[in-house]
C-alpha cells in the first residue's frame, strides 16, 4: 500500500538531515536551543517514514481524502510553527541589540565626559 | 606556598531578598576571596542592593540567562588573571563556609575542577523528590559517558583553576549550563572532583527550573551532553 521505493528515499533523506543537524551543532554553527525544532520535525519525519501506517491511520481518524492531503498540511504547519518561532526569537533578539546599543552609547558618553576632565 | 587570587563569581537574576545576606555572609571572607557579582538585568533592586554594599558588580545590558551570565564572570576572571574562581549562587543556597574545602583540592594541584555536592555526605537540603530524579539520572549518563563519578551534577557551588577559567571564557554552555560543562571537561581530559558540601533551602526567589520546564530540560540536556560526547578534544 506505501511504495516501497519512497520509503526508503524517505528514510534516507531524513537520517541525512538529522545527521547534518548534529554535525552543525558539535560545530557549535548551530544553537541546540534553535536547532531542537529541527530535530524533532526530522525525528518524526524519520518514524512516520519507517511506519508509514501512522499517517494512514491519521488520514482515516481525522477525514482527509488521501495521505498526501494530510502529510502536506502537517508539512504546511509545522513550516509556519518554525516560522513563527523564529520571528519570536528575531523580536527577542531585536530588542536585546538596542539595550546593548542604547548601553554603549551611554557608556561612550560616561568615558568622554572623563577623558576630558 | 604561593599565594593564589581567589574570584567568586555571583549570578544574580532577581535575588533582593537573598542578596543582602549573602553578602554580608561573604565579607567575612574577603582574606580569602575578591568576589563579583554578575547581574543579569535583574527587574527588582538587586543592583541597587549591592551598590549600597560597595561590591563589584556588572549589570549586563540585557538578560542573557544563568550560562551567559556566569561565563561574563570568567571573562572577568581571566581578564584580571586570578588563579581560582568559585562559582557560588545567588539565592544563598550555597554557605561560603564551604569554599576553603571546595578550592583545596585546586590550591593542593589534585584536580582541575571541584564540585560541592550534597550527597556525599547527607546533610543539610537534600532537595525536593523530582529534582532529585534528574539529579540522578545526569549523574548516571554522565558516568556512562565519561566514566566519571558526579554525583550532583546540576551543583551550581563549583571551582575551578586557571586552566579552566580559559576554557570557560570561551566555551560555555548557554541554557541549562551546569551538566553540560562537566561533559566538556571530561571530553577534554580536565580532572575533576566533588568536596561534600551543605546546601540550604532556598529562602527567596524562584529556581530557575520550573516544574512544568522539567521535561524540556531533561531533553535538552540530555541531547546536549549526547551531542558534546561526541566532539573532539578542543584543547592540547
Amino acid at each position: 500500500m506505501f511504495p516501497f521505493k519512497l520509503q526508503i528515499t524517505l528514510i534516507v533523506l531524513s537520517i541525512l538531515l538529522l545527521f547534518l543537524l548534529i554535525n552543525m551543532i558539535k560545530k557549535y554553527e548551530l544553537q541546540l536551543r534553535y536547532a531542537l525544532l529541527w530535530i524533532f520535525l526530522v525525528f518524526l519525519m524519520l518514524i512516520v517514514s519507517i511506519f508509514p501506517g501512522i499517517a494512514f491511520y491519521f488520514t482515516q481518524a481525522f477525514g482527509f481524502e488521501t495521505p498526501s492531503n494530510f502529510v502536506f498540511l502537517l508539512g504546511i504547519l509545522s513550516a509556519l510553527i518554525i516560522i513563527f518561532s523564529l520571528t519570536v526569537s528575531i523580536s527577542n533578539l531585536a530588542n536585546k541589540l538596542r539595550q546593548i546599543s542604547q548601553e554603549v552609547g551611554l557608556l561612550k558618553n560616561e568615558i568622554e565626559k572623563m577623558k576630558k576632565n | 606556598m604561593k599565594y593564589l587570587k581567589v574570584l567568586g563569581i555571583i549570578p544574580c537574576y532577581n535575588e533582593e531578598s537573598n542578596i543582602k545576606q549573602l553578602i554580608n555572609e561573604l565579607s567575612a571572607y574577603s582574606d580569602q576571596l575578591d568576589i563579583i557579582i554578575i547581574n543579569d538585568c535583574s527587574k527588582d533592586k538587586t543592583s541597587q542592593l549591592c551598590k549600597e554594599e560597595n561590591v563589584n558588580v556588572i549589570d549586563l545590558p540585557c538578560n542573557l540567562g544563568i550560562g551567559g551570565a556566569v561565563q561574563t564572570g570568567y571573562l572577568y576572571a581571566k581578564a584580571k588573571a586570578y588563579d581560582i574562581a568559585v562559582q557560588i549562587d545567588g539565592d544563598g543556597q550555597h554557605d561560603p563556609s564551604y569554599i576553603s574545602e571546595l578550592i583545596s583540592p585546586l590550591v593542593k594541584g589534585e584536580a582541575d575542577f571541584s564540585i560541592g555536592t550534597r550527597f556525599l555526605k547527607r546533610e543539610g537540603f537534600q532537595s525536593s523528590g523530582i529534582r532529585r530524579v534528574g539529579i540522578v539520572y545526569f549523574s548516571m549518563l554522565l558516568r556512562m559517558l565519561t566514566k566519571t563519578q558526579v554525583s550532583d551534577p546540576t551543583s551550581g557551588f563549583r571551582a575551578c583553576n586557571k586552566k579552566i577559567i580559559n576554557f570557560f571564557a570561551e566555551n560555555y554552555p548557554t541554557d541549562y549550563p551546569e551538566p553540560e560543562s562537566i561533559m566538556a571537561l571530561s571530553r577534554n581530559g580536565y580532572r575533576i572532583t566533588e568536596v561534600p558540601v551543605k546546601m540550604r533551602e532556598r529562602n527567596g526567589g524562584k529556581s530557575s527550573i520550573r516544574a512544568f520546564k522539567s521535561f524540556y530540560y531533561m531533553i535538552k540536556v540530555t541531547i546536549a551532553i549526547v551531542i558534546d560526547s561526541t566532539r573532539k578534544k578542543q584543547i592540547n
